[in-house]
């Protein structure tokens, strides 16, 4: 590319801060990580002579330059992958999401609105609801679904869910339907494992941590929460559901010091996998979150250590992954891959997701589901299956054509923006509005650093690169 | 050393007036020394006879006493008789690992490498045989449609395909072609609506990141932008498509950024495949610039199947012998020599992985043969 002057497709950039690195990405979802502060200077005031051949050849590749012959083509070539970006987005739900009871017999710490008293009345999904619950799935899903079972804790209302799973069998029996029973596992009984062995559910069980931290966050009334846990772990390796089962860790303000002895613990479990997450602020007081929340930048001090301490156990040959890393290295390396609800352009709201809650009301996501329990909007409600098996979106479209990144402000402009997804409710709740200030969103911030990590780490770490390859050939 | 043979031919004698396309069946024929059909081979070992039947009609023309090539063919398999040279050439055949038709032999590309060169007189006598034998083949395995450039006569190619249509037939095609003419929006929405019923997986050539590699191998200006134009139609229309990659000196260092530029800007693609070069046609001519043996390949093959992954792009390996490789791109190597184009050496057959191996190619002999090495 000697012969003519070439043209700068468009593309985005953003330094990452503490490297000399800048990253820049097409809306193709190509990047090409820059390495001197004068490349991108280069780049941009289109001294291509002066940057180096291996970086104007991976930039054209990647269409985010052209030689002015190709120059119609790689801009037609960008439309197209805008397109198709959006047509993928444009998608049925493939996650459906039902609350048999909102009952649980934990209190934990980051949950206020997602629980009630264990013998609360009119908190159960009645079985008699089902018919209309699968009417809803049936009508509103493709051909791939995944039905998850959340609570409360949804293994006290079990009578439900072997119920619907029956009568979805004959429903559903045209489509590909996987089971998900999110559980604290504490009233798993052999009876229930081999339902779930039978029936091939997968199960997501939360620890938050050694015997302590598990404890403190994920407190219950009734029994030692972490002892509980361990006694059920032991009755899942019985039954061989180890494989069957994935582990969720929430972490809250006093691990933030212990990145590495968290994750020295869960490899300690022999568990091959953990996803990590910071705290939806959402669905507790603020007097809760001086104890137990934290800024993005706090959250992700501790998450780098953590997963440094990670990638450190695979590197000794253990296989470990880091789900949380994988999401958002699935979405750098595979754009339009992941259905990850949160990652999502238009948002994973509605078009990635549905809820059926414990009263019968269907909302598009967890969180919407979360804050109707803190408002009562009436405006986040999609449907009620105590009344028919119909959806309204009429209020929901509106926040979903706000939700295209390429159209937000300090979205349009981020280099991030091909990977990232929009969560309006997440800005609904924080900030009052869909769209919200991303500079002062937490959503925003945990992306952004969360990407700055990701990117530096597959740049300037042989070890770390490595890992993530073995990650992504999973 | 073992020679190279081909494996679906067989000898025929006495049969000057009979050379076309039959349909191939066995019978339990009388034995009996008055024949009441013509005998077409000489070979009187007196055990089964096999029928050929004419086209469409069904009709039995003659017989062949077995004769041991024979083996090679089953019963609805599509023959050539080549009643001049006494030679019966399988044309579609059910035991073949791979099936390819070849429609014309003109191009607009003049590749480098081009095993089969392109000519110019007119050949559409080709694509009725490639309909007839379709029709007729008693299968609906993928077959592959080869040139030439299959859509150069771009009339010719939509006849064939409405053609096969208007019969009802569906047989799934795996077509091989330089895409050029797809940049052409109309020519697209034309092939792709008769094609509504019926899978086709494209195979099209990029040789190189940007128009300057993939320009001077094909030797035809303007070709990377019309491919690349014609492969963002199809896959507009939803149409699976086949990247071909042939590594040669040009372009061996450039894999990792072809990779780079499908990601970037075709995703959608079904597949990649990185093709060794066949040492035939052109490919011979050239030898010496373009060749790069095998063994010298094997770091940018990985550094292009680490990228492809990373991606989950589906990248596989063809026409590498598994000696050449390194253990570690093993399981991405496809056994895809044609088995009538290939063979094993002598050091082959002492080789413990020769059934998972295509070999070599048959014109891979002499100073085209890469020195094999055996696994033992």
């Amino acid at each position: 590319m000697t012969l003519e002057t070439p043209l700068n497709l468009p593309f985005l950039f953003r330094r990452i801060p503490k490297t000399n690195l800048t990253i820049t990405s097409g809306y193709n979802g190509a990047f090409c990580l820059l390495e001197e502060e004068s490349q991108i200077e280069n780049l941009i005031r289109n001294n291509y002579e002066r940057l180096p051949q291996d970086k104007l050849n991976e930039l054209e590749a990647k269409s985010l330059i052209s030689t002015q012959a190709e120059y119609a083509l790689k801009a037609s070539l960008h439309a197209s992958s805008l397109a198709t970006q959006i047509h993928r987005s444009l998608a049925k739900p493939s996650l459906f999401m039902i609350v048999p009871t909102l009952r649980c017999d934990h209190d934990c710490r980051y949950c206020q609105v997602s629980r009630a008293p264990i013998n609360a009345e009119g908190k159960d999904l009645s079985e008699n609801k089902i018919d209309n619950a699968l009417s809803l799935i049936e009508a509103a899903s493709g051909d791939d679904l995944k039905i998850e079972f959340q609570g409360g804790e949804p293994l006290l209302n079990f009578e439900f869910i072997t119920e619907f799973i029956g009568k979805a069998k004959i429903k559903l029996q045209n489509k590909n339907v996987s089971y998900v029973i999110c559980t604290t596992l504490t009233n798993l009984t052999t009876e229930i494992a081999d339902f779930i062995k039978d029936e091939n559910i997968q199960l997501s069980a939360s620890i938050d941590g050694d015997a302590d931290t598990h404890r403190h966050n994920r407190p219950s009334k009734y029994y030692d929460s972490f002892d509980l846990l361990q006694e059920k772990r032991k009755l899942l390796a019985e039954k061989n559901l180890d494989s069957k089962t994935s582990y969720i860790a929430t972490v809250t303000r006093p691990s933030l010091g212990n990145a590495q002895e968290l994750a020295e613990f869960f490899n300690s479990l022999s568990i091959d996998s953990i996803f990590i997450r910071p705290l939806t602020p959402l669905g507790f007081a603020s007097s809760t979150a001086r104890s137990i929340g934290y800024t993005a930048d706090e959250y992700m001090d501790f998450y780098t250590e953590f997963l440094k301490e990670i990638i450190r156990i695979n590197t000794q040959g253990t296989l470990f992954v880091d789900e949380m890393a994988l999401i958002h290295l699935n979405r750098i390396f595979r754009p339009g891959s992941t259905q990850y609800v949160d990652m999502k352009s238009p948002a994973g709201l509605v078009l990635g997701s549905l809820i059926i809650n414990y009263d019968g009301k269907v909302f598009g996501s967890d969180e919407s589901r979360m804050l109707w329990e803190m408002t009562h909007s009436k405006e986040l409600i999609i449907g009620d299956i105590t009344l028919s098996s119909d959806l309204d979106f009429t209020h929901i479209a509106k926040t979903l054509k706000d939700s295209f990144l390429f159209a937000l402000p300090g979205c349009s402009e981020c280099a991030y923006q091909p990977y990232c997804g929009a969560d309006p409710i997440h800005h609904l709740a924080t900030q009052g509005d869909p769209i919200g200030n991303k500079s002062d969103s937490f959503f925003c911030n945990f992306q952004t650093l969360m990407y700055d990590l990701l990117f530096t780490m597959w740049h300037n770490s042989d070890d770390a690169r490595k890992v993530f390859r073995s990650w992504l050939k999973l | 050393m073992a020679e190279a043979i081909r494996i679906d031919t067989a000898e025929v004698i006495d049969a000057h007036e009979w050379s076309g396309l039959y349909v191939f069946e066995k019978y339990n024929l009388p034995k009996t020394d008055i024949p009441l059909l013509p005998r077409l081979a000489k070979n009187t070992n007196k055990q089964n006879e096999y029928l050929i039947l004419q086209p469409f009609s069904k009709k039995a023309i003659g017989s062949i006493h077995t004769l041991k090539q024979l083996d090679h063919f089953s019963p609805g398999d599509i023959i050539y008789i080549d009643g001049q040279h006494g030679k019966i050439r399988g044309i579609l055949n059910k035991n073949a690992n791979a099936n390819t038709l070849l429609v014309t032999e003109q191009c607009d590309n003049f590749c480098k490498f081009c095993s089969q060169p392109p000519k110019t007189q007119n050949d559409i006598a080709l694509y009725e045989k490639a309909t007839l034998s379709i029709l007729n083949y008693g299968r609906s395995d993928l077959i592959g449609i080869s040139g030439g450039e299959p859509t150069l006569n771009q009339k010719a190619f939509s006849t064939f395909l409405k053609t096969l249509n208007s019969f009802h037939n569906t047989t799934p095609l795996h077509i091989l072609t330089n895409g050029r003419g797809f940049s052409d929006k109309k020519f697209c929405n034309e092939v792709t609506e008769i094609l509504a019923e019926r899978f086709c997986l494209w195979g099209i050539p990029i040789y190189g990141f940007e128009s300057q590699t993939h320009n001077t191998l094909v030797e035809a200006d303007n070709a990377f932008i019309e491919t690349v134009s014609g492969i963002r139609n199809l896959l507009g229309a939803g149409q699976a498509i086949e990247i071909r990659v042939v590594p040669v000196r040009d372009n061996l260092k450039d894999l990792p950024l072809i990779i780079d530029f499908v990601q970037s800007n075709l995703a959608q693609v079904a597949y990649i495949s990185l093709m060794n070069m066949e040492p035939k046609g052109l490919a011979r001519k050239n030898f010496n610039s373009l060749f790069v043996p095998q063994r010298d390949q094997n770091s940018a093959l990985l550094e292009a199947i680490e990228l492809a992954e990373v991606h989950s792009l589906n990248i596989r390996l063809f026409n590498y012998a598994l000696c050449q490789l390194d253990e570690s791109l093993h399981k991405y190597a496809c056994k895809s020599i044609s088995d009538w184009k290939n063979y094993y050496t002598d050091e082959c057959n002492t080789c413990n992985k020769k059934t998972e191996c295509g070999g070599m190619f048959t014109s891979a002999d002499g100073r085209f043969l890469e020195n094999p090495r055996a696994f033992k």
